[in-house]
């Protein structure tokens, strides 16, 4: 089992309205997945329910070889499954450093708190910079920061983001990029990133997934779905000139990811 | 002065029951009215302790007790109805207060019980007025549980995680926070201040099995007052409510100071439902 994560047969329903429709994938270690689709194809959900927010009643999960489907939502945590949730939702009226400190809660008798502060320090220096500071104050580049930082302090093998570009300038969207990629070469961690952002999200990972009202529609590496026509023609600005297709912060990813 | 010594000793206690409703009310959101029944239950632990204990320890036991009770109500009654809206939970709470008060009636009786003070000798006197030295161990009790309290929530993680809960529970969950530890803390810190201190107050009346429901619901008002945020303010709270009673208890009428002071709710709660804070909390029950 070198799976990372391992879901099989995954199906969701709010109320009687199924959302997710029997989905089975699986996330090698070390690789970074992404899952586009268009607004209310359930790429949030879905999250939702590997991290065990919302229950687990249909199907299986595993991270790294062991079974959460019977897990609790702290249990998923400690085995190395973390959500950083969309809309970011820091603890707005506590301090950087005791969002951060929280974020290790399940870590709390393992005494690396320390070593995986000084981490995220060195991930995200304006997060030091602004340790004092309530959450509530940052800007929201920032608190995306805080919410990734978070996540690493349990020390995840398989990071879960959703949407982390929502609301951020392009230049701050390619900065969380950019650490996403560090933290996957350095630590090997596994990511799965949901985003809107396809241009962005392609960019950065190996593999994709297009989600359409709660099933797989497409799959393959990102290169092969960035040359796909349909998800060129609806997700990455319904143009069929490269011109467009590659936009400045595709091509800087692109060059970075080349090195 | 007189009146100011003996609502310092009153206020404490209303102020601990106080800020047993705001522990659990800034974690779960709801009202739990058998904080003053739990309370009662608290100091009759103590009472039976009293037996075989010295006073100090005594109280400990009260303490303890309170902090039994308070956390099996939250299993037996509150977690299983965690779904269910805050309303309903709320309305539980007076339900298993009344269950706990007929509780210790079939036990203990309709009558007064007391023991022992920690401190045997007279009163205090300071500036023409006295207070009991059972009641200074009653202010002080009520000061180091609260710099007790405000210690854990500000500098400890489990504290903090409890703040966290607070501020945004499905954050505090998706880091692995459990509601169900949060809250069984929670149940067990309010319940523990509150009977603590109210079995430190039995020494110098006496406690009967039905004291709870008109304590919890002073207490109810020092929360209010405090916003049902601020431990401190709540303390300041309990203070006032405790001065009012005693003002209208000597200089209008014993008897009715209590309804005086309910009355003093009713007016709280349509002109200032945010007591002593600043800002509305709109969303709350």
């Amino acid at each position: 089992m070198s799976d990372a994560l391992a879901v099989s047969n995954l199906s969701f329903y709010y109320g009687r309205a199924q959302v997710l429709d029997d989905l089975s994938f699986t996330v090698a270690a070390g690789e970074i997945v992404t899952i586009i689709g268009p607004n209310g194809a359930g790429k949030s959900t879905l999250l939702n329910v590997i991290a065990r927010s919302h229950r687990l009643r249909r199907g299986a999960v595993a991270v790294a070889g062991t079974s959460t489907s019977r897990m609790s939502q702290s249990q998923v945590v400690r085995t190395g499954c973390s959500l950083v949730p969309e809309g970011r939702q820091v603890f707005s009226t506590l301090s950087v450093a005791d969002n951060l400190l929280l974020g290790g809660y399940t870590r709390r008798r393992d005494n690396t708190t320390k070593k995986l502060l000084r981490e995220v320090y060195d991930l995200f220096p304006r997060l030091e910079e602004r340790s004092h500071q309530l959450a509530g104050t940052l800007s929201g580049g920032e608190q995306q920061m805080l919410a990734v930082g978070r996540a690493y302090m349990s020390q995840p093998k398989v990071m879960l983001l959703d949407e982390p570009s929502l609301g951020l300038s392009p230049q701050m969207t390619e900065l969380v990029m950019k650490v996403l990629k560090r933290m996957r070469d350095e630590n090997g961690l596994t990511i799965v990133l949901v985003e809107q952002n396809a241009r962005a999200a392609l960019a950065l990972a190996d593999r994709g997934y297009l989600l359409n009202a709660g099933k797989f529609v497409l799959e393959g590496t990102a290169a092969a779905l960035r040359g796909d026509p349909a998800v060129k023609h609806i997700y990455l600005g319904g143009a069929s000139s490269t011109e467009q297709v590659e936009g400045p912060l595709a091509d800087s990813l692109a060059a970075e990811l080349a090195e | 002065m007189q009146s100011v010594l003996t609502a310092l000793a009153l206020g404490a206690l209303y102020g601990a029951l106080g800020i047993g409703f705001v522990i659990v009310h800034r974690l779960t959101g709801m009202v739990n009215f058998a904080m003053g029944d739990i309370a009662v239950a608290g100091a009759f632990g103590a009472v039976v302790a009293s037996s075989v204990l010295p006073p100090l320890a005594a109280i400990g036991v009260g303490a303890l007790t309170g902090a039994v009770v308070s956390v099996l109500m939250y299993h037996l009654a509150i977690h299983p109805l965690r779904h269910q809206s805050l309303m309903v939970q709320t309305i539980v709470t007076l339900g298993v207060g009344i269950a706990i008060r007929s509780a210790i009636q079939l036990i203990f009786g309709t009558g007064p019980r007391q023991f022992e003070p920690i401190t045997s000798g007279s009163s205090l006197t300071i500036l023409g007025g006295s207070i009991p030295l059972q009641s200074l161990w009653l202010v002080g009790l009520t000061v180091v549980g609260y710099l007790g309290l405000a210690f854990f929530f500000d500098r400890t993680l489990s504290g903090k995680a409890l703040s966290a809960f607070s501020v945004n529970a499905y954050a505090a969950g998706v880091v692995g926070i459990s509601l169900t530890v949060m809250a069984t803390i929670a149940f067990a810190l309010s319940g523990a201040i509150a009977g603590g201190v109210l079995a430190a107050q039995v020494p110098t009346s006496f406690i009967t099995a039905g004291a709870g429901l008109a304590l919890g619901l002073k207490g109810f008002i020092a929360a209010i007052l405090g916003g049902f945020e601020k431990l401190g303010l709540t303390l300041v709270g309990g203070f006032i409510v405790a001065l009012v009673e005693v003002l209208v208890a000597r200089n209008v009428s014993a008897a009715q100071a209590s309804t005086i002071v309910f009355l003093l709710l009713i007016v709280l709660l349509v002109v200032r439902p945010q007591g002593l804070t600043r800002k509305v909390a709109a969303d709350r029950v």
